[in-house]
């Protein structure tokens, strides 16, 4: 006879426990616990199934080695549901940070929050100094001004059991603030508080517009705005927004919700990884270097954009309009060549590429816009897609279009010679002669037409598609104390 | 004991704990679930793999 598994009324039992003492301790939290660690309840549970399955099967009795029935993943599913559930509740309601390896740290999650105002502290400082700011968790907003000073003011969270506890911990991690010749340090010295109480706290700084800042954190915001020197951020997860910046841009985050630049005078370089970039009027080159899982929108660049991550490069000379990238979708509008991009799996979209452009796309449709004349030089490959090609009526060009498997369509009869043999077709020939335009696909139709009248106009912001469906995971908790403004 | 029979029991477990590892990676590691899913498969086709293996063994 089949014994069945111990692992159910350990659930029960555990689950039964876990509601009694949240009933009468509240202020354990015990849920907070659970949100956060509920992964490892599979694996204890797949661990005392193997373990079950290898004592039955050293035993005598053989016939009762038997896997996970499909009730046993029934519940599996169900504790998955209600882990992910109060996981995003949690994440909701509650902005902990997460970073780094496992911490085994139950202590940090009990207690209670309380606030320490941080007083206004005021330095005078040399208009063209060197800030460095370390906070390790929680938010800074750093704002240059006309004075010739550093302030630095704003407000403590410290989780802890008691108020003893927390007056201690505020005492050990007080705010260093140091001018020496021409560096300014700012360290809110958390690091220096043991025994897991969790501290927070969120900085309003102000600088002499001159100042180059460099700002050092693990989990909070930045917010920087109106300064002349560099600036350079370095995080394990952190939304970063920068405004005004005449300086060169450093941005390096292992993890971020959002990495947005506006109005710099000099170049940006992005590395690392996050989810959405944004950079808008930007006078110097861009490097992005990282993998970004959101959306990625590049505005009015006025040097060369070069864009790499594990599954995309793209290079632009200058961009008067936009790029916009997501994860299976790639459009860019008024752009000044040579631009070039090498992809996986993107539809790539090009509205008024000038000079020359390049696609190179395992999989995925191209197609091309140009009202303008002369018409760029392209050179458009994908293995599977269709290549749709919109001329100016006037446009003069040389063609040589392949496709393996496919048909063509083609607008500007008279110079252009079309083949086929079997499914393949071939379309080649020159339209008053001029730049080359190559196309190849091995299994699509292509086509090259006439661009219609205002084609280029309400293309430019081809919508991105909806992402894909996200894995049992819950929101991640955003850092948003500063009242951080979106535009 | 039948090895083949063995194999297959702990195919669920083994995934279950792969499963609860890649959750866990996703709350406290760099890589977030929707990236690292494929592990399940490959996991899966390793198990399979075993079995076979097994099966063989015994079959000759």
């Amino acid at each position: 006879m089949r014994r069945s598994t111990i692992v159910v009324p350990l659930l029960l039992i555990a689950v039964g426990a876990l509601f009694l003492i949240n009933n009468l301790r509240p202020d354990l939290s015990l849920l907070r616990l659970v949100a956060r660690y509920w992964p490892f309840l599979l694996i204890a549970w797949g661990v005392i199934r193997l373990a079950e399955i290898s004592i039955s099967a050293i035993g005598a009795d053989s016939s009762t080695t038997r896997g996970m029935s499909g009730g046993e993943w029934a519940l599996v599913a169900l504790v998955i549901f209600f882990g992910a559930t109060i996981q995003g509740a949690m994440g909701l309601a509650d902005n902990w940070s997460h970073f780094g390896p496992i911490r085994i740290h139950g202590m940090r999650w009990l207690g209670q929050p309380f606030d320490y105002p941080i007083p206004e502290q005021k330095q005078d400082a040399p208009k063209s100094a060197h800030i460095i700011i370390e906070n390790l968790r929680g938010n800074a907003r750093i704002t240059g001004t006309g004075a010739d000073s550093v302030t630095v003011s704003g407000r403590k969270t410290i989780r802890a059991l008691r108020q003893s506890d927390a007056d201690a911990a505020n005492k050990q991690s007080l705010l260093d603030f140091a001018v020496q010749g021409n560096r300014v340090t700012i360290r809110t010295n958390q690091e220096r508080v043991s025994g897991g109480r969790e501290i927070t706290e969120d900085l309003e700084i102000t600088v002499p517009r001159g100042t180059s800042v460099e700002v050092h954190g693990r989990y909070g915001d930045f917010e920087i705005s109106d300064i002349d020197g560099e600036v350079d951020v370095d995080s394990d997860n952190a939304g970063v927004r920068l405004q005004n910046i005449g300086g060169r841009i450093r941005v390096d985050t292992r993890r971020s919700d959002i990495i947005r630049a506006s109005n710099a005078a000099a170049g940006i370089e992005i590395k690392g990884g996050g989810q959405d970039v944004e950079l808008e009027n930007i006078k110097g080159q861009v490097l992005v270097n990282g993998s970004y899982s959101g959306d990625l929108q590049f505005r009015n660049v006025e040097k060369a954009i070069h864009f790499e991550s594990p599954r995309t490069r793209f290079e632009v000379g200058r961009l008067s309009g936009q790029a916009r990238m997501s994860l299976g979708d790639f459009s860019i509008s008024d752009a000044v060549g040579p631009f070039r991009i090498t992809a996986k799996s993107k539809d790539v979209h090009l509205v008024n590429v000038t000079n020359s452009a390049e696609v190179d796309v395992k999989r995925g449709d191209i197609d091309v816009v140009s009202t303008k004349m002369p018409v760029p030089r392209l050179n458009l490959r994908t293995a599977a897609g269709n290549i749709d090609v919109a001329l100016p009526a006037q446009a003069k060009f040389e063609l040589h279009a392949d496709t393996r498997r496919g048909d063509i369509n083609n607008d500007f009869g008279e110079g252009l010679k079309q083949t086929s043999s079997g499914r393949s077709a071939n379309l080649a020939g020159s339209v008053g002669g001029g730049p080359l335009i190559q196309m190849e696909t091995l299994r699509g139709d292509i086509t090259v037409r006439r661009a219609g009248a205002g084609e280029e106009l309400g293309r430019n912001l081809t919508p991105v598609p909806p992402k894909p469906p996200l894995p049992p995971k819950a929101p991640r908790p955003k850092v948003s104390n500063l009242e951080v403004q979106t535009q | 004991m039948n090895n083949t029979n063995l194999m297959s029991a702990i195919r669920g477990p083994i995934m279950l704990i792969v499963l609860g590892s890649l959750l866990a990676v996703d709350q406290f590691g760099p890589y977030p679930f929707w990236r690292t899913w494929p592990v399940l498969i490959i996991v899966y086709g390793v198990l399979r793999l075993l079995e076979w293996g097994t099966v063989r063994q015994t079959g000759s």
